[in-house]
């Protein structure tokens, strides 16, 4: 058994469809986009304009975290769940491959995937006038944090496509997971927020990452609060670890069995 | 070419059940490399069940199955490595093109380079879609889709194919063709075991199994099947007019043939179809009747299913 080569072979195929697929391209990157340039004009008419920068730099973050969620958290539970429709674990469980590194190559797709689409957003948000205050040694912190980020997100793509049993039943469920996530703790700083719902954004690995990225490339006082303590740190890179285990505990078990 | 005493396949009382109804009742089977083994059964009978078990993709209750010596429950990988299963339902992605589908299945495989450009290329020619290789499988139709499904099949070191229903959704001519692509790939030594409900796909098979809840109730070739079960060939007959004398007259011709009315014609159910034929015709003529057409027609593989099993191939298990 070829390591390499199964986990070459999965990602090579997927990212094929990933970017052939006119609605994976539509859903995790041109949604992103279009809300990237009408967001702006229907609800930030009354920021002040000194603050119209970092409020696009805000947004541009917010934008891509949802990118990566809905490759991860859609697109991909959808892509899988479509596999499996067409019998394709089928026919890979009677070959000599393994699950997890036949998963792997898919996860490396959503990495890539989400990494294209990113730029296109940052690029754009520089375009729209977006600024941040990021030195070269915010970089390497940045892009790990994104990679929990894409890690958790595709934890729970994986748990999603284990339970649901078709491929659109998949991406429903997927969007409407991305848009609570979204709307509950990445959409608003952390200071616009209820009271009610912060609790929840410090227990979500996706919003205390955003809110990580926002800070260090916007500043603290945009958002509200120190998201680098030791209790979110320790939250975000525990429930990460879980949720992408069980993930591919889960899709091992359940998307290769019959 | 390898020997035809290999044996390929050993299947020992597999039995499996799904929410205690038994599905696969000490079902037993045994394949060598020269075998082109045609299954056949109704809906429920446990064709794709049992496929999938011995393809190594679902776990049996109970029994063995070796696969070149190498046991698919404890030995898989070994096991997968000689086997090429074509599922039932269509499974390379429409989004990319016949050449990147095998690609996909060759780096899984772990071909190397070399090995997967020589081999895609050959099996693109076996089965001839060389000039569609670079087009979208969802181009492609029904046939050119199990081909290629076929060759993925065959991209490793497959030393038995699981085929299952792979005719279902093609058209005669197609079907045809695909049948006759199978019986070139198993003279070339692969062993080939399919699951179908139509009896035409059995026809072209050296060795058919009847299948019935779990089970195999009649084995053999088809000619031998068709002598075990006694059901006769047909002379289909278009003849003017169509009246009660010409029944009497058909009806005497031979105490062994059973004559039915149908509707655009009349059949002769008889043991001997090629020795009657020319009396039948002699014995119209001389009583002025007008033959328009006649034709012989051998038992298909369905009736003899019925005979035997009391079970129509096209109903469904309860």
């Amino acid at each position: 058994m070829n390591i390499l080569s199964q986990i070459r072979a999965s990602f090579v195929r997927s990212m094929r469809i990933f970017t052939r697929d006119k609605a994976i391209i539509g859903s995790s990157i041109m949604l992103p986009i279009f809300f990237l340039l009408v967001l702006p004009l229907v609800l930030f008419q009354n920021v002040p304009a000194e603050y119209m920068p970092l409020t696009r730099g805000f947004l541009v973050i917010a934008m891509i975290t949802l990118l990566i969620m809905s490759t991860a958290i859609s697109n991909l539970p959808g892509s899988i769940a479509a596999d499996r429709d067409h019998d394709l674990y089928s026919k890979l469980s009677s070959m000599p491959v393994h699950p997890v590194y036949e998963c792997v190559g898919r996860i490396i797709t959503v990495f890539v995937f989400s990494a294209f689409g990113s730029v296109i957003v940052l690029l754009l948000g520089f375009v729209l006038g977006a600024q941040y205050n990021v030195t070269l040694i915010d970089i390497p912190l940045i892009l790990g944090i994104a990679s929990v980020i894409t890690l958790t997100s595709v934890g729970v793509g994986l748990i999603i496509v284990g339970f649901t049993k078709s491929e659109s039943a998949a991406a429903h469920v997927g969007v409407a997971i991305v848009m609570f996530i979204y709307f509950l703790g990445i959409a608003f700083p952390y200071s616009e927020l209820p009271e009610l719902l912060r609790p929840l954004v410090h227990v979500n690995p996706i919003c205390v990452g955003n809110n990580m990225i926002a800070a260090l490339a916007i500043g603290e006082d945009f958002i509200g609060y120190n998201p680098f303590n030791i209790i979110d740190l320790t939250t975000m890179l525990t429930l990460t670890g879980l949720v992408i285990c069980v993930g591919l505990y889960i899709y091992s078990k359940y998307c290769w069995k019959r | 070419m390898k020997s035809s005493s290999t044996i390929v396949l050993e299947a020992h009382e597999i039995t499996k059940s799904y929410n205690e109804k038994r599905v696969l009742d000490n079902f037993s089977l045994e394949i060598s490399s020269s075998d082109f083994f045609v299954l056949m059964g109704p809906n429920g009978s446990g064709k794709s069940t049992l496929m999938s078990i011995l393809a190594g993709t679902n776990p049996m209750d109970r029994g063995k199955v070796m696969i070149l010596g190498h046991d698919i429950s404890h030995d898989e990988l070994k096991a997968r490595q000689h086997i090429g299963y074509v599922p039932q339902q269509h499974f390379c992605s429409d989004f990319l093109t016949g050449r990147e589908n095998l690609q996909y299945f060759a780096d899984l495989l772990g071909l190397s380079k070399s090995q997967a450009k020589k081999r895609i290329p050959q099996l693109l020619q076996m089965m001839g879609l060389e000039d569609d290789a670079d087009r979208n499988v969802r181009e492609y139709s029904g046939g050119m889709k199990k081909k290629l499904e076929v060759a993925t099949a065959l991209l490793g070191d497959a030393q038995i194919l699981f085929l299952d229903e792979p005719s279902t959704g093609l058209d005669p001519n197609a079907r045809k063709e695909f049948l006759m692509l199978l019986k070139s790939i198993n003279e070339q030594g692969t062993a080939i075991l399919l699951v179908t409900h139509i009896g035409e796909d059995a026809e072209i098979a050296n060795r058919v199994g009847f299948m019935l809840e779990g089970r195999i109730v009649a084995e053999g070739t088809p000619q031998k099947l068709k002598e075990m079960s006694g059901v006769k060939s047909s002379i289909i007959l278009d003849v003017i007019p169509r009246t009660d004398e010409l029944l009497l007259l058909l009806g005497g011709i031979s105490n062994d043939c059973i004559v039915i009315e149908r509707n655009e014609s009349i059949e002769l159910s008889c043991e001997e179809p090629n020795e009657m034929v020319p009396l039948i015709m002699d014995k119209l003529q001389r009583s002025g009747f007008n033959m328009r057409s006649i034709e012989t027609q051998p038992p298909s593989l369905e009736d003899i299913f019925y005979s035997l099993t009391a079970c129509p191939i096209g109903g469904e298990v309860a």
